[in-house]
C-alpha cells in the first residue's frame, strides 16, 4: 500500500465513521475530527492532547434521577493514526475499564488506526529506553488496535490487522494484503517490564529522596499534565441538576492534583501539600498502575512535559530516582 | 455486563437520634431478591447515596449475621450529603450500592484470642458491627474489652446496647474528653475523664489479645504507641482507615495510598502490612 491508497482508505471509512485524527494546528498538533484525509498530519508529532476523551469522556452520564441508565448513542468513531505509545496507554485503559459497561459499548464502536509514525525518534530513543520500550519485532502483539499501517523505508506501507473488526474493515475495502496480528496481551512474554519493576521498587523506597522536595518547590499543581496524560483515568461521581428539578449522575474527568481530591468530611484532606500530591501522581504511575495491571504507567510521551508550565521533565526526575544519595541531581525541568 | 455503579434502593424501617447531629438507620432494601444477597462483613462498607446529593461511603455498622435482612448506618451530619441524610425518616429511600472492601478478620482467624477494641469519636461506628458479632461470641477463652473515647454525654454513640453487650460479658469503657461524667457509670459502662489514652493507664488491659481499632489519625498515633508499650505485635493490631471515595472498587483512585486502595485493599488493614506507607496516618 503506499500513501495514496492509505489516504483511500481513511476516505471510505470516513463514510461510515467519525474520523479523529491529529491535525497541524497554530499551536502544534492535536486530536481533531477531520472531514478531509488531506488534513491528517503524518510528521510523526505526538499531538498535545491524548486520544483518551474518545474513550473515556471527559463527563458522562450514567444514570438519571431513577437510576436508570440514559439512552446514550455511541457513535462509530475512527481513532486514524494512534501511535504504538497511544496503543499502550489504551490497552491500560481496556483493563482498568474492563467491568465498566459504558466504557465498552463506547468502545466496541471505535475503530482504532494505529501508524507507525510518532514511535520514539532515533534520537531521543535513549531517553526512551528508560521505560524499556523497545521497538523489538513483536511490539504490535501487545497492543491492541483494528488496524496498523507501518511506513516502511522506502515510504510504502506495511497493512496489519489486530482484530476481527479491522479485518472486516479491511477486507469491506478490498485491501487482502495484510498481515493478521494476534493480540497477546501487553505483557511481553518475557514477563513484566524490567525498568517498570525497577521503579516500582525505586519509588516505594524513594519518599525521602530530594526528588520530591525540589518538586515541591516548583510544581505549581495546577493539573494540566493530568489532563493530558494518556494513561490518567481517575474520575470523580458526581450528581448534578439535569433539569430544574431533575439530576443525574455524573462521572467525570478527576485530577489529583485539584482541591477537594482527597478530602474527607471536616475537611481534612490526605494530599493537601504540592509534595503530597506530586507524590501520589508518580505513585499511581510507577507504584499503583504496574502493582495492580502488571504494566507501565507511563508510556514515554513526554505530553506532561511539553503542558507543563514550569517545564518539569518526567525523564529527568525518574533519572533522579536513579542516582545515588551523593551524585549531584538533575535539574528536574528542561529538556 | 452488571453496571458496578449501580445502586440499590433501600427504605429506612427504623431512625434514631443517638446524638446531637448524628442519626442511626435501619435499612431495607425495597429488591427483596437483591437484599438476600446482600452479604456483608463486619468492617465493610457501603456507598450511600441520594439523587442530587452524591454518594459516600459508610461503614454498615449492624450486625453481619443478620446482613441479608437488614443493615444499619449511623451518619453524622458533616457535608452536603450527610446534612440532608440526617433529615429522613421512616418510609424515605436512599439508594445504597456495596458491600466493600476488606473488613475486620474473622475472630477465628486470629492467633490472639482475645479482643481489644478501641475506638475515638465517630470511629465508634465502624466497631458496633464488630462489638456486635463479638460479643456473641465470648466465652472464657474469648474475653472482649472495649475502650470508646467520646467527646461527652450528649455525642455518646450507641448507649442503648451498653447493657446488653456488658450482660453478654464485654467489658466496656468510656471516656469523655470534653466533659467530667457525674456518674462513675453511663448505662452501665465505667466512665472516666480524658484522652482516650488514658484509658490505657487507668485499667487492666486484656492479655493475649487483638486490638481493633478505628479513630481518627491522631487517635491512631498515641494508641498505637500505648498498645507497643503493652507488647501488642504490629500482626495483632487491625485499623480501619478513612478517606473519600467514588468507585468504591480499586479503580477512581480518591481513596489511593502508597501502592493501596483503602477502598479494596481495606478500610480494615493489619497494622503490620502498612505502618512502612509513608502519610498513611497523616492528613
Amino acid at each position: 500500500m503506499d500513501k495514496n491508497e492509505a489516504e483511500g482508505l481513511l476516505n471510505k471509512i470516513k463514510k461510515e465513521y467519525q474520523v479523529y485524527a491529529p491535525v497541524q494546528k497554530s499551536q502544534g498538533c492535536f486530536i481533531n475530527r477531520i472531514e478531509d484525509a488531506l488534513q491528517v498530519d503524518y510528521s510523526g508529532s505526538i499531538p498535545l492532547d491524548s486520544w483518551k476523551f474518545l474513550f473515556f469522556p471527559p463527563q458522562e452520564a450514567l444514570f438519571d434521577e431513577n437510576f436508570k441508565e440514559p439512552e446514550t448513542s455511541y457513535p462509530k468513531i475512527c481513532a486514524w493514526g494512534m501511535n504504538v505509545l497511544d496503543l499502550k496507554a489504551l490497552g491500560l485503559f481496556d483493563l482498568v475499564f474492563e467491568g465498566d459497561p459504558y466504557y465498552q459499548k463506547r468502545r466496541q464502536n471505535i475503530l482504532t488506526v494505529g501508524l507507525s509514525v510518532g514511535a520514539p525518534s532515533q534520537e531521543n530513543f535513549e531517553d526512551f529506553q528508560l521505560f524499556s520500550l523497545k521497538l523489538e519485532e513483536d511490539v504490535l502483539e501487545h497492543v491492541p488496535f483494528d488496524i496498523f499501517l507501518e511506513t516502511m523505508q522506502d515510504k510504502k506501507i506495511l497493512v496489519y490487522s489486530g482484530s476481527a473488526k479491522g479485518r472486516q474493515v479491511l477486507e469491506k475495502n478490498k485491501i487482502s494484503d495484510y498481515v493478521n496480528i494476534q493480540f497477546a496481551g501487553l505483557i511481553a512474554e518475557e514477563g513484566q517490564d524490567q525498568r517498570m519493576l525497577e521503579l516500582k521498587e525505586k519509588m516505594t523506597k524513594g519518599y525521602e529522596h530530594k526528588v520530591w522536595d525540589e518538586l515541591d518547590k516548583i510544581c505549581l499543581a495546577c493539573g494540566k499534565c493530568s489532563i493530558v496524560c494518556p494513561t490518567c483515568f481517575c474520575y470523580n461521581l458526581e450528581d448534578e441538576m439535569a433539569d430544574s428539578d431533575k439530576s443525574q449522575r455524573l462521572k467525570k474527568w478527576g485530577n489529583c492534583f485539584y482541591p477537594e481530591f482527597t478530602e474527607i468530611a471536616g475537611g481534612f484532606d490526605f494530599t493537601a501539600s504540592v509534595k503530597r500530591k506530586i507524590l501520589f501522581w508518580y505513585e499511581h504511575k510507577f507504584v499503583r498502575i504496574p502493582e495492580q495491571y502488571k504494566v507501565p504507567g507511563c508510556v514515554s510521551c513526554l505530553r506532561c512535559f511539553k503542558v507543563c508550565p514550569v517545564a518539569i521533565n518526567i525523564i529527568k526526575v525518574l533519572k533522579n530516582l536513579d542516582k545515588k544519595k551523593n551524585e549531584k541531581p538533575l535539574s528536574p525541568t528542561g529538556s | 455486563m452488571k453496571n458496578p455503579y449501580l445502586p440499590q434502593e433501600a427504605k429506612i424501617v427504623e431512625v434514631l437520634k443517638e446524638a446531637p447531629n448524628v442519626k442511626w438507620f435501619k435499612l431495607k432494601f425495597v429488591n427483596k431478591k437483591f437484599g438476600r444477597s446482600f452479604h456483608f462483613w463486619h468492617g465493610q462498607f457501603a456507598m450511600v447515596g441520594l439523587p442530587g446529593f452524591d454518594e459516600s461511603p459508610f461503614d454498615i455498622c449492624s450486625n453481619p449475621h443478620n446482613s441479608t435482612d437488614y443493615l444499619e448506618f449511623t451518619i453524622r451530619k458533616v457535608g452536603r450529603l450527610t446534612t440532608k441524610l440526617v433529615t429522613l425518616t421512616k418510609g424515605d429511600s436512599l439508594w445504597v450500592r456495596g458491600p466493600y472492601g476488606k473488613g475486620w478478620p474473622s475472630f477465628h482467624k486470629l492467633k490472639k484470642k482475645n479482643l481489644l477494641v478501641v475506638g475515638g469519636g465517630c470511629g465508634f461506628v465502624p466497631l458496633r458491627s464488630v462489638i456486635e458479632d463479638g460479643v456473641e461470641q465470648i466465652s472464657p477463652t474469648r474475653q472482649m474489652q472495649i475502650f470508646y473515647g467520646c467527646r461527652n454525654s450528649e455525642e455518646l454513640l450507641f448507649e442503648n446496647r451498653y447493657r446488653d453487650w456488658i450482660n453478654k460479658g464485654a467489658q466496656l469503657n468510656v471516656i469523655f474528653d470534653k466533659e467530667q461524667p457525674k456518674t462513675p457509670t453511663v448505662y452501665g459502662a465505667r466512665c472516666g475523664y480524658g484522652l482516650i489514652t488514658k484509658l490505657f493507664d487507668q485499667v487492666k488491659v486484656i492479655k493475649n489479645a487483638s486490638a481493633f481499632l478505628c479513630g481518627p489519625p491522631a487517635m491512631f498515633k498515641f494508641v498505637l504507641e500505648k498498645l507497643k508499650k503493652q507488647g501488642f505485635a504490629d500482626e495483632d493490631i487491625y485499623l480501619s482507615l478513612e478517606r473519600r471515595m467514588d468507585c468504591g472498587f480499586g479503580i477512581c483512585q480518591h481513596c489511593a495510598c502508597g501502592k493501596i486502595y483503602v477502598c479494596q485493599d481495606g478500610p480494615v488493614f493489619n497494622y503490620a502490612a502498612i505502618k512502612n506507607i509513608p502519610y498513611i496516618f497523616e492528613y
